[in-house]
């Protein structure tokens, strides 16, 4: 530990001079050269480190440097005594969405109650883990969920939503495909937002399904247990009340 | 650039930390004898990968043939159906053409699917891998 100290108070000495975060900026960006656009510089939690946030073609990606920029540090910084991973929530925060932003009227919506939870999905109909929690969201009431048909697992899965958009009960049509293995059966060739759909979520770098955002902007990935999200969903919607 | 690794891999978000599809399958391929490639993934600890999701071309666009896919594990449920699995580890084996065969290295473009237990399922996933070859050279 005192060595450690020592190593670090020697990197500061060396130094030129104490740096600032646009110092850091200029040199990380002339390392990084065009592989990378830097979004932000600041402080980082712990160790006398700064935090580069850099947007890479597959979203932000968090660097610590010293401030000589000499020694980057690719990794996660954990809080040791709450256990708390700082990094994975920034990244959160980072990859979060302005939820109003979302092309809602792109989204097959079921609404249960007064919908004051609310959830969108962008979901696959040949994604196992996308029907397990859909069953696991029906069980939920006074919810919205909006569904982004996203049909990137199988090719096939491309007809299935389209069909499901020209259905004339979208929402029903959807559900009776996830939940109840009931192929849609309407011609897939009207005018449908499904590529526009791939397109963004391929934007939000969304390469897994289920990929899902609350509606105070987060993401998240997976088929979490149901009473995880029932957590969430009730943070999410009490914080804006 | 020597930065390029650190924004290629994003830090994956959501409970538990999903790994970027190219560190949960990393890929590797060598030469067995001159005429023949083995294709390996190793599968990180809680992800798997579908037997029929697999798909291998050659970028030179010379056909390979007798690809030798192993018998995977069967996964049966009411969400999965049935499908052939493996975990940690997998060897496939191909022959390539004999011009492909001559040529000192040949890159194949090998496409593969899978999922996480922790739920989610990953986009086809294509990567690229070069293989040297021993009897090669002439080109």
């Amino acid at each position: 530990m005192t060595r450690a100290i020592a190593t670090v108070i020697a990197l500061t000495l060396a130094a030129p001079a104490v740096a600032d975060e646009a110092a850091v900026r200029r040199m990380m960006q002339s390392k990084l050269g065009a592989e990378g656009r830097i979004e932000s510089v600041q402080r980082a939690p712990a160790g006398g480190l700064f935090e580069v946030v850099v947007r890479g073609a597959q979203g932000p990606r968090i660097l610590y440097v010293d401030e000589a920029a000499m020694f980057i540090v690719a990794g996660e910084i954990i809080d040791a005594r709450s256990g708390q991973n700082l990094t994975e929530e920034r990244m959160r925060r980072l990859n979060a969405v302005n939820w109003n932003s979302l092309p809602f009227e792109w989204a097959v919506t079921t609404t249960r109650g007064g919908g004051r939870r609310k959830i969108a999905v962008f979901s696959d109909p040949n994604c196992p883990y996308c029907k397990r929690f859909e069953k696991d969201l029906a069980k939920l009431d006074d919810i919205a969920v909006h569904i982004f048909l996203y049909p990137v697992i199988r090719p096939e899965s491309v007809t299935q939503t389209k069909s499901v958009w020209c259905s004339k009960d979208r929402a029903k049509t959807w559900n009776d495909l996830m939940l109840r293995d009931i192929q849609p059966t309407a011609a897939p060739d009207c005018d449908t937002p499904v590529e526009k759909l791939v397109e963004l979520g391929r934007r939000l770098g969304a390469n897994a399904t289920p990929t899902w955002f609350l509606e105070n902007g987060e993401r998240y990935s997976g088929a979490m247990p149901l009473e995880q999200v029932r957590a969430l969903l009730d943070a999410a919607a009490a914080k804006k009340r | 650039m020597a930065l390029a690794f650190v924004i290629a891999a994003p830090v994956a978000i959501g409970q538990g930390e999903l790994l970027d599809p190219d560190k949960a399958f990393r890929i590797s391929a060598r030469a067995l004898g001159g005429k023949s490639v083995e294709v390996e993934f190793k599968i990180a600890d809680g992800y798997y990968l579908y037997r029929n999701r697999f798909s291998f071309a050659t970028e030179s666009g010379e056909p390979l043939a007798e690809v030798e896919i192993p018998r995977g594990a069967l996964k049966e449920d009411a969400f999965f159906g049935k499908s052939e699995t493996f975990r940690h580890l997998v060897r496939i084996r191909m022959m390539l053409s004999p011009r492909d065969a001559a040529r000192g290295s040949v890159n194949l473009r090998v496409t593969s699917q899978g999922c996480a237990d922790i739920g989610v399922c990953y986009v086809p996933l294509e990567q690229l891998v070069r293989v040297r070859l021993p009897g090669g050279g002439s080109q």
